[in-house]
């Protein structure tokens, strides 16, 4: 128990170096840590209640909107729901395409999270401005990652951000052999590269005062290996469910503190993300990757969330050899006649469709009507889902540094953001806000 | 050509840094990684001083005067706008980036139809948040804006450009043309006369070299409207008349990202005619 009390309150108002609004609140109770707050005040934007009467077709264009770090996942994963609606199968080409797109999108969301974010705290810099002097190489891996990610992700998509050319039933234009075969040549250049995160969150010592049981919730890779197309979703306590019912076992709360809603899993708090697929299907990684997981396995713990960094730089190798080996293929296999399938809607219908976002489990169900008009929306993204996890984390951080006889606030402040870095949380995607049932 | 009726930031050369803010309401984010990632950043952020950067540096306050600000996002709760009132007085020049606060943003799409409140009992139910939020609006509803930057992301070197402007002493100029100047010259053939698709080009600021159609993929107005009084747009809207378009299609379509144009019904009205 600290001997001094706490004179100053441990808050941070904005915490700085993530994406979205938000704070923290510490309310003790005597000496003892009564409760750690995230307060989500970045405001709301009612996508599911603002795409409700307008067409399908337009609303997962504006879907995307809701994150510009994920922008793919969520123009992916609802064109997928409104496809299961309406029955359409999409091309095995086009299916390939989406995956290498989306992988675009966890190439440049890691490196951003990875490198312009965390990594600053961890070398003692306020931003990735300062580091220039000092660590002109590192950043210099970061820009070409970063710039690897958003040149897949504009060829196929059209651009780094809000992807268009990704439709419902295909592609508008299907780039020709000869940008696969230059995406190829870029990302073999590469590959060591990828590894340059990796060196640089190995080191760091995990804290142990965030140190916790917990469950682990990630989407089964469809073909066995990692990616993040599946239909079930797996749970670390050893029980499985279908993806398509996660509402059943997936639920989401209002609290006061937060425009974003509080996911539980069977009412208990859950984490998902890159340390959770890591956790549950290190196996299905590429040779490079699962030796280097095996190798750093002490700083990859599953029971605390700074590790959490190593398992998405884990991943950054992974996704690098997947995008090559699939730019590959469609540089060899590519058709890029292949017409996009028309769309037919005959009978309203429910769409379900859950995808592994770089932060986690992402799910949207769509409700259409024979005229092609969303009637319902829910979206449930990974932050809301793990939000209250990463309070719970919070609220042991506090309590061990206090019990260590810590009582300056801005230290514990400083540890607290640091904390919540490492979740890489989004808070833009979680006041997307879910309907309440 | 009018002269911009704000303080003109002196030219830097080599011994002043211009202060810059980039600050953010309530949005995806995207204007401010479009920035952060831009291809001279690290020089970039040699050249000036940023004040605050929340996304990307912990060396952030929203109440240091700034040479330049550049606001993402809509206001969309009281504290945006408490933000955004503070960094008006803070800042010489402020500039409007991005779709959300130029014209509202996508978050905009059911304005006239469903308010606040009705979208917040749509989703949180009887619920209370301790924050307030409010009707998303683009941010000149509550304060002036001397420069917009449109775009839904904006573009890379419309960012730069905006930047290299300010730092010579000098001052962007808008762009007044549809997508269809920029389409002709990227050598597309035209997908709403010849498909017959809801693409917005003939009504939608320029600047992005027609990137939508170059994908055979029909604008859908992320830069916002193009100036309704000139002569382009009375050539080009007419087409959606043309092509059998009803008017709810195309309010619908271009209310994405022009819910709060004042103008919007007047455009309408320009190219489907007064009566119903």
């Amino acid at each position: 128990m600290p001997k001094k009390k706490i004179t100053h309150p441990i808050t941070v108002d904005h915490i700085a170096r993530i994406e979205g609004k938000a704070g923290i609140e510490v309310i003790l109770d005597g000496k003892k840590v009564d409760v750690v707050n995230v307060d989500i005040f970045e405001g709301p934007r009612f996508f599911e209640a603002i795409a409700v009467g307008k067409h399908v077709e337009e609303a997962v264009a504006v879907f995307p909107r809701v994150c510009s770090f994920c922008a793919a996942a969520h123009k992916i994963t609802p064109v997928l729901a409104a496809e299961n609606a309406m029955g359409l199968e999409p091309s095995e080409q086009t299916m390939k395409m989406r995956e290498l797109l989306y992988i675009g999108d966890f190439i440049q969301s890691h490196t951003l999270h990875l490198f312009f974010l965390a990594l600053p705290d961890f070398l003692g810099y306020p931003d990735v401005f300062t580091m220039q002097g000092a660590h002109k190489d590192v950043l210099n891996a970061a820009i070409a990652l970063k710039d690897m990610g958003a040149h897949i992700q504009a060829v196929i998509g059209s651009r780094a951000i809000h992807q268009e050319n990704a439709l419902i039933g295909g592609f508008g234009k299907i780039p020709p052999k000869k940008s696969w075969e230059t995406m190829r040549q870029k990302l073999r250049s590469l590959r060591s590269v990828a590894e340059e995160a990796l060196e640089q969150f190995v080191g760091f010592s995990l804290w142990p005062e965030v140190e916790a049981e917990r469950v682990h919730l990630a989407l089964k890779p469809i073909d066995g290996t990692y990616t993040m197309f599946g239909d079930t979703i797996q749970a670390s306590d050893g029980s499985k469910f279908k993806a398509k019912a996660y509402q059943m076992r997936i639920s989401e709360k209002v609290v006061p503190h937060s425009f974003a809603k509080h996911g539980a899993y069977n009412d208990q708090p859950f984490m998902t993300g890159a340390l959770s697929r890591f956790t549950l299907f290190n196996d299905g990684l590429s040779e490079r990757a699962k030796l280097l997981g095996r190798t750093y396995e002490e700083y990859l713990d599953a029971k605390n969330p700074l590790s959490n960094n190593l398992a998405q730089a884990i991943e950054l190798v992974h996704y690098m050899h997947r995008a090559e080996s699939i730019a590959d293929e469609l540089a060899s296999s590519i058709n890029p006649n292949e017409r996009r399938v028309e769309l037919e809607i005959t009978k309203a219908a429910t769409g379900i469709c859950v995808t592994e976002a770089p932060r986690g489990l992402l799910a949207y169900t769509l409700k259409i009507g024979k005229n092609g008009v969303i009637r319902a929306a829910n979206i449930i993204t990974p932050t809301a889902m793990y939000l209250p996890m990463m309070e719970a984390d919070l609220k042991r951080m506090v309590e061990s540094l206090l019990e260590q006889g810590v009582i300056d606030s801005s230290t514990i402040a400083q540890k607290l953001e640091t904390v919540v870095r490492s979740y890489d949380p989004c808070v833009s995607c979680s006041v997307h806000v879910a309907h309440v049932k | 050509m009018t002269l911009p009726d704000h303080e003109i930031i002196e030219e830097c050369r080599d011994v002043c840094r211009a202060t810059v803010g980039v600050y953010v309401l309530t949005s995806c984010y995207g204007c401010q990684l479009v920035m952060a990632t831009v291809q001279k950043i690290m020089e970039i952020a040699n050249l000036v001083d940023f004040k605050c950067f929340y996304m990307v540096s912990s060396k952030s306050s929203l109440h240091e005067p700034v040479d330049i600000a550049f606001v993402e996002g809509s206001v969309s709760t009281e504290k945006d706008l408490e933000e955004l009132k503070e960094v008006r007085k803070n800042a010489k020049v402020l500039i409007a980036i991005g779709a959300c606060a130029v014209n509202g943003g996508v978050q905009s799409w059911s304005e006239g139809d469903l308010n606040y409140d009705e979208l917040y009992a749509s989703v949180y139910g009887n619920s209370k948040i301790k924050y307030k939020g409010l009707q998303a609006a683009p941010i000149d509803s509550h304060v002036k804006v001397d420069y917009y930057l449109p775009g839904c992301p904006p573009e890379e070197d419309e960012i730069m450009y905006f930047l290299s402007t300010f730092l010579f002493g000098s001052y962007p100029e808008e762009i007044d043309y549809p997508v269809c100047a920029e389409c002709r010259l990227e050598g597309n053939p035209c997908i709403l006369i010849e498909r017959g698709a809801p693409c917005l080009g003939p009504i939608t600021v320029a600047g992005c070299k027609a990137r939508c159609p170059s994908f055979d993929v029909p604008c859908i107005g992320c830069r916002g409207p193009v100036p309704h009084d000139n002569s382009w747009f009375d050539s080009l809207a007419l087409t959606f008349r043309n092509k059998g378009y009803s008017k709810d299609h195309i309010r619908e379509r271009m209310k994405i990202f022009c819910s709060f144009d004042k103008n919007l019904e007047e455009r309408l009205e320009k190219v489907f005619g007064r009566k119903k």
